[in-house]
């Protein structure tokens, strides 16, 4: 639950973003942005993307 | 807002957790596993962006969101 908190903090207005396990898991359903290094206080530098929609009809 | 998220956890059949000041936290596949608990969390995430992105202050200003996520083990107790 920290992560994703950090996940918040180092966000974007009007983005959701996402852990690098969260996109393993989410797969064709959805579209993501290019992954990016944020850095997360206690974890160092962590990957992530943007989550920006859905693919299709889900 | 709050509780315009709080029907979206029971639609997507997310937890919500917690309020801490403007921060909203809700889980997926705590009570119950489930093999699709980021999909649902992805769903309530985008609906609630979408949902955000339609209001607007008293004054007119838009609201602005953020939201992250995560995925993993969780360990819960209590303490004290």
């Amino acid at each position: 639950m920290n992560t994703a908190a950090r996940m918040e903090s180092n966000g974007i207005p009007d983005e959701i973003q996402i852990s690098d396990a969260v996109y393993q898991r989410l797969g064709d359903h959805f579209r993501f942005s290019e992954v990016h290094i944020v850095n997360l206080k206690g974890k160092g530098p962590s990957a992530a993307r943007l989550l920006l929609g859905r693919n299709g009809s889900v | 807002m709050f509780s315009g998220f709080d029907a979206l956890a029971e639609r997507f059949g997310l937890e919500k957790i917690k309020t801490i000041g403007d921060a909203y936290m809700a889980v997926a596949g705590v009570r119950e596993p489930r093999e699709d608990d980021v999909e649902v969390a992805a769903q309530m995430a985008l609906a609630m962006r979408d949902e955000v992105r339609e209001l607007r202050c008293p004054n007119g200003d838009q609201v602005n969101v953020r939201i992250g996520m995560a995925t993993g083990p969780a360990v819960a107790g209590v303490i004290g």
